[in-house]
This record gives structure tokens, sequence and C-alpha cells, in this order.
């Protein structure tokens, strides 16, 4: 019986914890781009390529 | 190679060469390790008389070189590369990655000298003996100060998915290989670790299930999350899905442990908490899978032409199946059939031969070309080496399930009379070992297309023309992603790291920290006696052998198995086992209850030679524990130590320990001969084998 009650207190926090960080989590913003990120990491290679043209062409 | 002119302009791309190459060694290593690992199970002889080539020493060998020398370099060698890329900057020291890559290949070196040798702490997954497990810690040390000072030179300051995954994997592998490894040595190379009985079960399965989950999933999340998009070129499917991902996967995993303990003598509230994470893990792991897969989304068509992408499909499959294979398995209904098995065996290979192996390959084929400047030798051999890959592990697979689900419906089948309907276990033994040869035939295969790889990527690397430089960093859109924008916790290191350790330690603590005192959960009424001298002396002969691989301690309370083992297995019992026995599989029955049960000369002749006792049985024989001397010098030795970990001995029977030894040796020995052993077993091993296995099951009598 103690270990349920132990576990029902420890779920309770946890899930009332768990709201508050959604609740913080949106209004700081964090869900505002949702975009950006994942393009972001393929473009290293594109750049790449434009860099070296550019010292191609200055030589 | 002149990685020094471009110092900082410049990714450390030599790092990465080296870690793919030395992935592509050890993977053989761990092939091959694992073909003969088969071999040995579908025919005994393949064990031979050498004794650091039983199954019992081949297996650590086997899993340990997988998980820790296959993957692990291929992860170091997918975090350097894409890392560096991610975060726009070179590695935070060239040094520190080599002491990491070297020290690393010194610790696989020690392993691989000594589990042969039989020196383990009988913890699967985590075998390795102290002074191993100290230089791990060193090196672990040592990454996690090199990832984390590239982090803080970063100069790309939003931190992509794929890094919260390595920064959650450096962390979280550090706490479960410190804590599950603490041991007291009592000589170089042997200790017993703090933990006992159910206790050390926890600690294990919290270990060893996140090995899997923070050493075989999250790294390698990470790397599906940079690699699959930077190999069809297409930006993730749901960046949204990937946060939700991370965070639910890696605060529920933790929990998870338990459901490999499932009707065994851990408290039942453990058991419970174990099983609903694990079912919960599912939604978190199909969010990953299908991020995944969905990023393929509109270009599915590539897919008949490029070898990589099926190797990227397969393996997101492989993860998929297996995440969903693993809750299922830890429904406690499910987990009595198929616990002991090896439908277990099935499970883990789906995972790592699919998930994880296919991975490892899709991102070599990947990223090798682009390190030597040059393009892959050969897309058709990759093809071949993908599908007889994946005919592989379909055969391994559903091999093992047919044979893990029919021996699991054998061992629990009962007549009318309420009889066993398959008594002998080796019945059920003899009836899978076709399904034995299908597997190793399964791992040939897989093996023959890894070897179609290695000879595609030195072709690939001899086929390079140029000298070997370092890529230059790609120049910056903007060094500040957050400018104008509210901040986002992704482009705080530090914090991010914090959160995320506090989500591993709150599933950690809850589930261990009440275990802690074990006292609470032992009966008051029951005395537990400890082993003498001479049965701990057989105790750790029982470990070094590698026993607890074949034969679990533990009787769990079903029908079938009170019928054929006796009274299930209780906590007192085992409160004193150092590392605990309990083990995971059952190649042969259960020893809970062997103590006993059949004579001296029984063991004595079933462990020289099984089939003299059993003609059909499959176990190595142990001609060795007749010829090689017991080691009374260290005996007083182990008995303090267990004696300062709580092992209620007195005094005199530390002091005595070595006299105790010899004088209960001697009357196994004497027994022996009276029965007409003629060879000279005086101060043998088998003595105290002997000794060890007659005590099992004897000591927890109220």
């Amino acid at each position: 019986m103690t270990t349920i009650i132990f576990m029902v207190a420890v779920a309770l926090i946890l899930s009332v914890s768990f709201v508050f960080c959604y609740l913080w989590a949106l209004s700081a913003g964090q869900f505002n781009d949702l975009e950006t990120p994942a393009h972001r990491i393929l473009k290293d290679d594109f750049i790449l390529k434009v860099t070296e043209r550019k010292n191609h062409e200055q030589k | 190679m002149n990685r020094n002119n471009f110092n900082n302009n410049s990714y450390d791309d030599d790092i990465v060469r080296k870690f793919a190459i030395i992935t592509l060694v050890w993977a053989g290593v761990a092939f091959i390790v694992g073909l003969l690992a088969a071999l040995q199970l579908a025919y005994w002889p393949a064990n031979t008389t050498l004794e650091w080539h039983t199954f019992g020493r081949i297996r650590p060998l086997h899993t340990n070189a997988a998980i820790f020398a296959f993957a692990g370099n291929a992860i170091f060698a997918g975090i350097y590369h894409s890392t560096q890329r991610l975060l726009r900057t070179r590695l935070f020291s060239d040094i520190l990655s080599r002491i990491h890559f070297w020290g690393w290949q010194l610790v696989i070196l020690c392993a691989a000298i000594s589990l042969p040798l039989g020196f383990t702490q009988g913890k699967e997954y985590a075998e390795l003996e102290w002074p191993i497990d100290i230089l791990i810690t060193l090196v672990w040390v040592v990454f996690a100060v090199n990832f984390f000072g590239t982090l803080y030179k970063r100069r790309e300051k939003h931190m992509y998915v794929a890094i919260w995954f390595y920064i959650a994997t450096i962390i979280t592998v550090a706490i479960l290989h410190i804590v599950n490894s603490i041991a007291i040595p009592f000589s170089f190379m042997k200790s017993y670790t703090v933990w006992a009985g159910m206790q050390d079960a926890l600690v294990q399965w919290w270990y060893g299930h996140n090995a899997v989950a923070f050493f075989l999933t999250t790294p390698f999340l990470g790397l599906m999350y940079y690699y699959v998009p930077k190999i069809i070129n297409a930006p993730i499917y749901s960046y949204r899905l990937s946060i939700i991902h991370f965070w639910a996967l890696v605060f529920i995993y933790i929990w998870a442990g338990p459901h490999h303990l499932l009707y065994t003598a851990l408290p039942d509230w453990l058991q419970t908490v174990g099983m609903v994470f694990s079912i919960m893990l599912w939604a978190p792991s199909w969010g990953g899978m299908i991020n995944g897969l969905l990023t393929f989304k509109g270009r599915w068509n590539s897919l008949r032409t490029e070898p990589v992408w099926k190797f990227l499909i397969a393996a997101l499959t492989f993860y998929g199946m297996a995440t969903f294979e693993g809750p299922l398995l830890s429904i406690k209904s499910v987990s009595a059939i198929g616990h002991y098995t090896d439908w277990i065996i099935g499970h883990v290979h789906g995972g790592a031969l699919g998930w994880n192996g296919f991975m490892i390959f899709a991102m070599l084929y990947y990223i090798v070309p682009k390190l030597w400047n040059t393009e892959l030798y050969s897309k058709k051999l990759a093809e071949q080496h993908f599908w007889l890959g994946l005919v592989g592990i379909i055969l391994y697979y559903v091999s093992m399930l047919v044979a893990g689900v029919t021996q699991g419906l054998m061992w629990k089948a009962v007549d009318d009379n309420g009889l066993l309907v398959y008594p002998e276990f080796i019945e059920t033994v003899v009836r899978i070992m076709p399904l034995y040869w299908i597997r190793a035939l399964g791992g040939l295969l897989y093996i023959a297309g890894f070897v179609l790889m290695i000879y595609n990527i030195v072709k690939t690397i001899k086929s390079s023309k140029t000298a070997l430089t370092d890529t230059p960093i790609a120049n910056l859109v903007n060094e500040n992603v957050n400018d104008g924008k509210p901040r986002l916790i992704e482009g705080y290191a530090t914090k991010f790291s914090i959160l995320a350790l506090l989500a591993v330690l709150v599933g950690s603590v809850i589930e261990i920290y009440p275990t802690l005192n074990i006292h609470r959960y032992v009966n008051p009424e029951v005395t537990t006696l400890p082993f003498t001298a001479l049965e701990q002396e057989g105790r750790d002969l029982y470990v070094r052998e590698g026993c607890y691989l074949c034969h679990s301690q533990q009787i769990r309370p079903l029908v079938d198995e009170k019928l054929r083992y006796g009274d299930p297995s209780t906590i007192e019992e085992s409160i004193y086992d150092r590392p605990y026995q309990w083990g995971s599989k059952r190649t042969g029955p259960d020893l809970a209850r062997q103590g006993k049960k059949y004579p001296d000369m029984w063991h004595y002749r079933h462990m020289l030679d099984p089939r003299e006792i059993q003609p059909k049985s499959i176990m190595p024989a142990y001609p060795w524990f007749a010829k090689k001397s017991i080691d009374y010098s260290q005996i007083k030795k182990k008995l303090n130590v267990m004696k300062n970990l709580g092992v209620p001995y007195t005094d005199e029977q530390v002091q005595n320990a070595d006299f105790d030894a010899q004088a209960q040796a001697k009357l196994i020995a004497d027994g022996l001969k009276q029965q007409g052993v003629t060879e000279n077993i005086e101060g043998k091993e088998i003595l105290a084998m002997i000794a060890y296995l007659q005590a099992l099951g004897q000591k927890g009598k109220k």
C-alpha cells in the first residue's frame, strides 16, 4: 500500500510538472520555429560548393 | 596527412577515418565470433576442449565486441563526423580525439584478452573486470570533455536534434557504467560487486536495458537524424516530432529495465512499473521511426537505384519492428513464454543486425567516399550486400522466433493429469536444433554481405587519387540563429544537458532508491546462510565459465516451473549473491534448486563429459576442472570483502577460510574416491564446483 501511495504521488508530481514544462516551453517560444533547423543542416555542402567556386574564380 | 595546414579552418576528418576503418575491423571480429557461438550451440564439439574457447567465454566476447567495438567505434565515427559539421567547428582537441581513439582500442584489446581467459564480473554486457572498467570511465571522460568542449566552441548556436541525442548518450552511459560497475576488488582483475541479489539484478538490468537504450538506440537515432536527411538531401519529416521523440524517449526509456525481471523475485511494484513504461515506450520509438521513414516521402523512387537508401529504410523498419516487439515481450503474459528462450536472442539480433548494423553500413557507404574524396567503387556490390544481409537477418530472426516460441510452449505443456508433457529438458533442446543451424546460416549470409562491403570499401579507398585533406569548414549563414527571436533551449548546451540529465535521473532514482535498503523486502523470519568458503570458490568458477549465460537461477511462480524445478525463487535466497546469477537464458535447465538433487558423482561425471550422463546434451565438457588446482590463497581475501559488504561471516570463518575450504574439498574428494574415481582429484577445481552446485537452493530454508 505504501508503494501505491508513493507511486501515485510520484505520478501526480511528474504529470503536473510536465504540464508546467509544456506551458513554459510554449510561452517561451520553444516551438516558434519548427522549420529552419531541419533545413539548415542540409546547407553546408551547398555553401561549400559556392565558396569553392568563388575560390576557383579568384584564381 | 596534412591536417595541421588547416587547423581551425577545417574539420578533423582524420579521426573520423580512423574510427571508420577500425569499425570495419571490429565488425569482422564481432561477426565471426558470433558465428562461432552460433556453431557451438548447433554443434557442441565446436566448443573444443580448450577452456578459453567454450560458449560461456565466447558469448561475452561476441556481445562486447558487437556492442562496444563494432557499434561503439561506429558511433564515435558518426558523432565526430556529424558533430563538427552540425556545429560548424573543428573538434575541441585533436589530442583528446586521439587519446579517445587509442584508449578505446586499448579497452577492446583488454576485453578481447581478459574475457576468454575467464576474467568476468558475471553481469551481462558489463563483464569487464574493474581495471578495464576504470579505463573505460577514463576514456569516456576524455570523449565527454572533447564533445562538450566542441559544443562550447561551436559556431552554430542552435543545436540540431542529432546533438541532443549525443548529449543524452554521453551523460547517461557515464552514469549507467559507473553505478553498475561499482565493485570491491580483492585482487588484480577480480572483484565483487557492491550490489547483492535482487538489488544487483535491478541495477544490472537498469544498466543492461539502458545499454541498449543509450548505447544502441539514442546515438543511432542521432546518426539517423543527421544521415537520413543528408543522404537523401531532404529535411527531416517533422522537426516538431523530433522534439517530442527526444524528450519522451530519454525520459521513458530509463524506467523499462525491470521488464527483464518479470515473474522473478524482484518486488512486484517494480515489475509493474517496468512493464507499464515499456509499453509507453512504444509511442516515442515509433514516433522516431515514422519521422525517419516519412522523410523519404516523395522520394521513394530512388529506393530502386540507391543501395544506401535501402539500408536506411531497412534499418528504420527493423528499429520499428524491434521497438514493437520489445513492449510486446514486456507484457507479463508474453514474457512468461518468451523469457529465457531464443525469442529474445532473435529480438536483439533484429535490433543489432537490422537497426544498428544497417545504419552503420549506410553511414559508412556514405562517409567513406566523402572522406577519401572519391566515389563508391561499386553500387552493385553494395546492392548485393544489402540483399545478402537482409536475407541473413530474416533467417536469423525467424529461426530464433520459432525456436523460442516452440521451446517456450514445450516447457509450458502440461497434460490433463497435471504432469509435464516434456519432463526432460533435453527434449525441448533437440527439437530446436535444426533452427540453430538455420540461425548459423543466417549469420553466415550476413557475414558474406559484409565481406562484399569490405572489398567495396577497400577498392573505394584505393581509388582515391588525391592526398587526404581535412574538409574546410563551411561558411556560416548566420552565427546566431536566435537573434531577434525568443531564446530556444536548444541554443544553450549547459541548460539542455542538465535537463537531459534530470530526465534520465527521475526514473533511475525512483526505481533504485527504494531497493538501496534491501532489508525492507526481506522476510526477517527467514535466515539465509552464506556460502561456505569452498562453495564461494565454486561460485566464482561458475561465474568464470559463464554458466549463467545458459542456466538461470530463478524459478518463476508459474505452474510448469514449479513442476519442473520446484518452489519459486525468493528474494532471501540470493540475498548474498555477488554477482547475482539469475540469468536471462535457459539453453539448459534452471539450476536454482539443483543442490542435493543428484549425488556428487553425477556432477563429477557430468562436468567432465556431459554426454556420459545425457547423450544428447549440447553442454561443453569441462575437463580442466579435474586438472586445475583450487587457488586457496585468495579465499580469505574473498570472504573478507564479502564480510565487509555485509555477508554475515564470523571473524573465525574468514580467518579459517582456507582450512575450511580444504577440509570440505577433502570430504568431497574422499566421497568420490570411494565411489571409484581413480584420478588424482585432490584439491582440484571440480571439488569447489561440486560444492557450489550442491549448495544451490539450500541456503534460504526457514
